[in-house]
């Protein structure tokens, strides 16, 4: 199975490489960013490119979504330390078709691997529970995460600062959250702020 | 739903808990209103009967007490509303009645959440560091340990995954240091023990020091100017080293270390810093990452600035930072011309950034 890795970390870079080989994987190309692992999926045509997510110029996520367009045949894996919950959202969305965690030991890297490319239309990415907002739960967030106050989201909205109190105590219980700033938080952490 | 935040055990048992502020105040209102109508009435002496007595003081009791209640309400309103802000987690802007001791103690909390948001950064940056940049490292470290022992590499590849190896862990160890070290200067100053020092002689052995790097990523380091000054050698050499390591990692072309009678200056032609040299110049700041539209904390930024920042600080000096057009310099011949090569000229058609650590007093 040919493949093309990118991280822009050297080592990690070398160390992958040598592992799939190890796992009988050939490493046909290797990328330090994001437009030149398009460049050598483009060039090379493997059965997989194996993306870091974060890197410089495109991220993985985005070099996925080129692939999709540009190179059908390419399957996109992102291989990264980010567990982030919008990360996997925005990689799903992107038409990533794995998303493996870059502490997988080599056997099960490649089993994984095997898998994906045999079966591309299989959704393996890791599941995100992403709790179910109102559409008022949903106006409020933006403006709690701008930092409003009650009263502000109130008159924003045109409600009583009570009625704002009550989507405030919804939305934490939703979010798991015990303030606004972990509210927050959890709420970009998921993807449901931009 | 996360727990609440924990409350510290009151000093007293709860049998004797003292009363609210609000009923303190209201029973010492009360007192000071009941207290004299009964004494003025009993003194006074009354044609009433007892019965009519007892109820009409029983009277200006309740009176004085909701006088007391309510009185006390509006003397506490401000902290009241303070303390549910507070509950709340949302400290807002001063309030037109709100009196000075308020907007003192108001400024205060909002100063402290200020200080625990910015130990919550520093502690996610922290781990973030430890995470992206530790983590993916020692996972290499790993695959390739396994595949110098497993796979059959010609000699010349495995010297070559060695000498990467080598590299990443004196990368580490730096880092490692480096998190500890600052650390350390966030909570104590740094010890320093001046003496007179030549500071072209300094910075000719940190030029002689950092030559591999120069020559591997093929760019030309000068040192310029004289100067003389009291510092503690070693741990200035180790603020210049963290400015240089920046520099070594960002210049296009050209480094220039530079003596001169405001102090010595660490020069590069790389893009410059991208936040404000204070911002930047912290302990574990967040590095931000944009990934699919999200700020993303993805390690640490400014420790060798910080640590810089704080040796420089250490010797009644400070850390600057500038850009300026870059012009060939008036360069003057390094220690050792082999070691460190000069160039014909510099491009002048761009910037440079220049971190000066600004002495008290140079001498020439």
């Amino acid at each position: 199975m040919r493949i093309v890795i990118a991280d822009d970390h050297p080592l990690f870079r070398m160390g992958l490489k040598y592992a799939l080989i190890q796992q009988g994987f050939d490493v046909v190309a290797e990328a330090s960013d994001g437009v030149s692992a398009l460049d050598a999926c483009r060039r090379w045509q493997p059965d997989a490119a194996l993306l870091d997510v974060k890197m410089p110029g495109m991220t993985g996520i985005e070099v996925c979504e080129k692939l999709r367009v540009l190179h059908p045949d390419v399957v996109g894996v992102l291989i990264t330390t980010f567990t982030e919950p919008a990360i996997v959202q925005a990689a799903r969305a992107a038409g990533a078709r794995g998303y493996v965690s870059k502490e997988t030991d080599p056997e099960s890297l490649a089993r994984q691997l095997r898998d994906i490319v045999a079966h591309p239309d299989v959704d393996r990415l890791p599941q995100v529970d992403v709790p179910r907002l109102t559409p008022r739960e949903s106006e409020v967030l933006p403006l709690l995460a701008l930092g409003y106050s009650n009263k502000e989201i109130a008159k924003n909205l045109g409600v009583s600062p009570d009625t704002v109190k009550d989507h405030l105590a919804r939305l934490y219980s939703k979010l798991n959250a015990g303030d606004r700033t972990e509210a927050v938080s959890r709420a970009r952490s998921i993807g449901l702020l931009n | 739903m996360n727990p609440p935040p924990s409350v510290p055990a009151p000093l007293v048992s709860p049998r004797r808990r003292p009363l609210t502020l609000r009923a303190q105040f209201t029973l010492v209102i009360f007192l000071l209103a009941f207290l004299p109508n009964l004494v003025l009435t009993l003194s006074a002496g009354s044609a009433w009967p007892l019965e009519s007595l007892v109820l009409w003081m029983a009277l200006v009791g309740v009176l004085c007490a909701l006088i007391g209640y309510f009185l006390s309400g509006a003397l506490l309103r401000s902290l009241s509303r303070l303390a549910q802000e507070i509950r709340a987690g949302e400290i807002g802007g001063a309030h037109a009645d709100d009196p000075a001791e308020i907007v003192a103690l108001r400024g205060a909390f909002t100063g402290l959440v200020g200080r625990l948001g910015t130990e919550q950064q520093r502690r996610n940056a922290f781990i973030a560091t430890l995470v992206h940049d530790l983590k993916t490292p020692l996972i290499a470290t790993g695959h390739l340990t396994q595949a110098l022992t497993t796979l059959p590499l010609p000699d010349a590849e495995r010297r070559e995954v060695g000498a990467q190896i080598t590299q990443e862990t004196e990368r580490l160890l730096q880092l490692v240091q480096q998190m500890a070290d600052a650390h350390r200067f966030e909570r104590e100053d740094v010890q320093v023990q001046p003496a007179p020092t030549d500071l072209r002689a300094l910075l000719n052995d940190v030029a002689r020091r950092v030559q591999p790097r120069v020559q591997a990523r093929g760019l030309t380091l000068v040192v310029t100017g004289h100067g003389h000054a009291s510092v503690d050698r070693s741990v200035l050499e180790r603020a210049v080293m963290n400015l240089l390591d920046n520099a070594l990692r960002y210049a296009r072309a050209h480094i220039e270390l530079r003596v001169d009678t405001r102090g010595l200056s660490v020069l590069d032609d790389g893009p410059g810093l991208s936040a404000p040299l204070e911002d930047l110049a912290q302990p574990f700041n967040a590095q931000p990452t944009l990934i699919a539209g999200q700020q993303y904390t993805s390690g640490t930024a400014g420790l060798g600035l910080f640590i810089a920042r704080r040796i420089a600080e250490a010797h009644g000096a400070q850390l600057t930072y500038h850009r300026e057009p870059l012009f060939p310099p008036a360069v003057s011949r390094p220690a050792s011309p082999s070691a460190l090569p000069v160039p014909a000229s510099f491009p002048d058609d761009v910037a440079r950034s220049a971190f000066t650590v600004v002495l008290p007093e140079v001498q020439p």
